[in-house]
């Protein structure tokens, strides 16, 4: 339904990594969704995965869930969207639009365009009547503030419905303007989301108690009380893991030389060319890993 | 319905010191006993395999068949479950022998290796019985639990149970390579798929051409005689492996998501969601010491003849923290599995106020 999402799942480097996407478009008629993946910086699936995807590459989906949905009856809807919180907006646009509801939009965003704005103006050239678009610009105006809600819901009819897709500081003024205009909490549906990074750490080299070299040279600093795994995912360094807790065994590599304490057992590994665990094994002292 | 795990972080602190206790003991003791229990089994397994083959190929009256397949059927129960499941899980790495090593050990079954390992020892033991995440729980085909939504073809499920029942290892071979991510909806030229092909393809050329061939006028003989085999492996297996979860009293949990779960919390799901079977020592060695799923469980890579040892040390913890111990006779707890099978074809009073 308009206004759902997905969650999509790939394997990259042995893991399996999801992530939320709203549906952007719907054809129901030709079986096809469309997400928007807008790129972040660090982001793991936006910069790392969906760049390199082919056309015919597969992925998992879930089934669409989220209940930031249309109601059955026909009414108004004004819809308010921050930053990418745009991108469920347009298929509950349109299905309200095709059903001849009038709908108003209130777009914030950072640059002057939000994504998918050549298909708003589309839209709004086919119901010129209905549609109304707002777009907030806030490197010039500034965030805005509850008044400003306030002022733009007044505006409209009692029986609007609300819906509010963004960051939880445009939400919180959104839900007060709805409460001093006395919008009934029913009508108001909000959806928030959240950018997943993985930034990496900076690293105080005193605080480096050990190093992990590979076979292909590189070296990882670990800091105290990090087990390998971690110490090489804040180093940037790949390496084949799944569980991350000693269970599956995905991670197991030869340690060449050098000792662990495994975390689970207490036990130091003291013998060269033993199989390890990464994900919870301790390096006491330097340690040379055949990978 | 999933059951809500509200321990305080002390008690889950505490249950893990204990659980860890019995792990570390263990590990500490690992060496020589665990390489002697292993060149025993698979001592037993290659007699079994040679006898087998032989007798189906040189048997010429039905006693000396029917012995071919005893002895087959022994070896390859031998095989998946206390080798092949065992190795595969890493519980022989520290012996440093390449024969039975996880990473290239490759087991004499339908499925690869390394994708039942992926489903099985990433998928299933970190997330048991986890709704949505551990894909075990059903297969993905049955409903064993009203958690899962009610669709009409969970009517035909006991039927198709049956099947899967006798066709075990293509079950487990396609539902293997039917949930990496990257093949998805069979894109035959994926070599990934095509590695999941071609490993069922070489078993069935093995078992049905290559021995049958060797009997020349005898072909349907030896072909029966492996079919059988295959069949009576394939049910035992799926007996021992649908006792382990879906027994009366197996709970079921929901996704926590990418939180990092407690290590007692995660110790605690797999008491709460495992079942074992009473048993004597021929149906320990006979399920690859599946028997223990409660210690199998707890530690899924320490070698798997020890599980009948620390089981009293486990009862124990159990006992103290207030945890059900669910250990039954065999019958009982397929007798619940099945029950499932069957209550969960029909929708249930709860899906049915949601549809």
């Amino acid at each position: 339904m308009p206004g759902q999402f997905v969650s999509v799942s790939a394997q990259h480097d042995g893991e399996v990594v999801t992530r939320c996407y709203s549906l952007s478009g719907l054809d129901a008629a030709n079986d096809r969704i469309r997400l928007t993946v807008c790129s972040v910086n660090d982001g793991l699936f936006s910069n790392e995965i969906a760049p390199h995807l082919a056309v015919g590459a597969v992925l998992k989906l879930s089934p669409a869930t989220g209940d930031f949905v249309a109601p059955k009856h026909a009414a108004p809807l004004w819809l308010c969207a921050a930053g990418s919180g745009i991108t469920p907006m347009l298929p509950l646009a349109e299905e309200a639009l095709a059903q001849g509801q009038a709908v108003r939009l209130l777009a914030v965003q950072r640059q002057a365009q939000p994504v998918l704005w050549q298909e708003w103006l589309a839209l709004q050239q086919r119901y010129p009547q209905l549609l109304r678009c707002e777009l907030w610009c806030s490197a010039e105006q500034g965030r805005p503030q509850t008044q400003d809600f306030s002022d733009r819901l007044n505006a409209l009819p009692n029986s609007v419905e609300v819906f509010v897709c963004g960051n939880s500081g445009f939400r919180d003024s959104l839900q007060q303007a709805a409460q001093n205009a006395d919008l009934p909490m029913a009508q108001l549906h909000m959806e928030s989301f959240y950018q997943t990074t993985t930034a990496p750490a900076v690293m105080d080299s005193a605080d480096v108690v050990a190093k992990v070299s590979l076979s292909d040279g590189r070296e990882i600093p670990v800091r105290e009380g990090e087990t390998i795994l971690q110490a090489a995912k804040s180093a940037g360094v790949a390496m084949t893991h799944c569980c991350g807790q000693g269970v599956c065994r995905s991670c197991e590599t030869r340690k060449v030389s050098g000792v662990v304490e495994n975390l689970q057992t207490g036990l130091k590994q003291l013998r060269d060319g033993e199989w390890i665990l990464p994900c919870v094994s301790l390096p006491m002292g330097n340690v040379e890993l055949a990978v | 319905m999933t059951t809500q795990i509200e321990w305080p972080v002390e008690k889950l602190d505490a249950l893990q010191k204990d659980l860890d206790e019995i792990l570390a003991k263990e590990m500490a003791d690992l060496g020589e006993a665990d390489a002697r229990h292993l060149k025993k089994i698979t001592g037993v397994a290659r007699y079994c395999h040679w006898a087998g083959r032989g007798l189906l190929l040189f048997s010429f009256e039905p006693i000396g068949w029917a012995l071919g397949v005893a002895h087959l059927s022994a070896y390859k129960i031998l095989e998946n479950m206390e080798i092949g499941h065992n190795v595969l899980h890493g519980q022989y790495d520290f012996l440093d022998n390449p024969k039975y090593q996880s990473k290239t050990y490759e087991w004499d079954m339908a499925p690869t290796a390394a994708g039942w390992q992926h489903e099985h020892n990433y998928l299933h033991h970190t997330y048991t019985n986890v709704i949505g995440k551990d894909r075990d729980f059903g297969y993905g085909i049955f409903r064993m639990s009203d958690d899962i939504p009610w669709q009409r073809k969970h009517l035909l499920q006991p039927a198709y149970n049956v099947l899967t029942a006798t066709f075990f290892q293509y079950a487990i071979a396609n539902y293997c390579a039917g949930d990496d991510v990257s093949i998805g909806q069979k894109n035959r030229r994926d070599p990934k798929w095509r590695g999941y092909m071609g490993k069922q393809l070489r078993h069935l050329l093995k078992e049905y051409v290559f021995w049958p061939l060797l009997a020349g006028p005898f072909f349907l003989k030896v072909m029966a005689g492996n079919f059988a085999a295959d069949i009576i492996r394939n049910i035992w297996a799926f007996a021992v492996i649908y006792c382990g979860h879906f027994g009366t009293d197996a709970h079921t949990f929901d996704n926590i998501g990418d939180k990092k779960e407690h290590r007692g919390r995660w110790y605690l799901r797999q008491l709460m969601g495992s079942c074992n079977i009473k048993s004597g020592k021929l149906m320990q060695i006979a399920s690859g010491h599946l028997s223990h799923q409660i210690e199998h469980h707890l530690f899924p890579t320490l070698p798997a003849w020890r599980y009948p040892n620390i089981a009293p040390a486990v009862e124990a913890v159990c006992k103290k923290h207030g945890v059900y111990y669910n250990n039954r006779a065999m019958t009982v707890q397929l007798w619940g599995a099945w029950r499932r099978i069957v209550k969960y074809a029909l929708p249930t009073s709860r899906n049915m106020a949601a549809a």
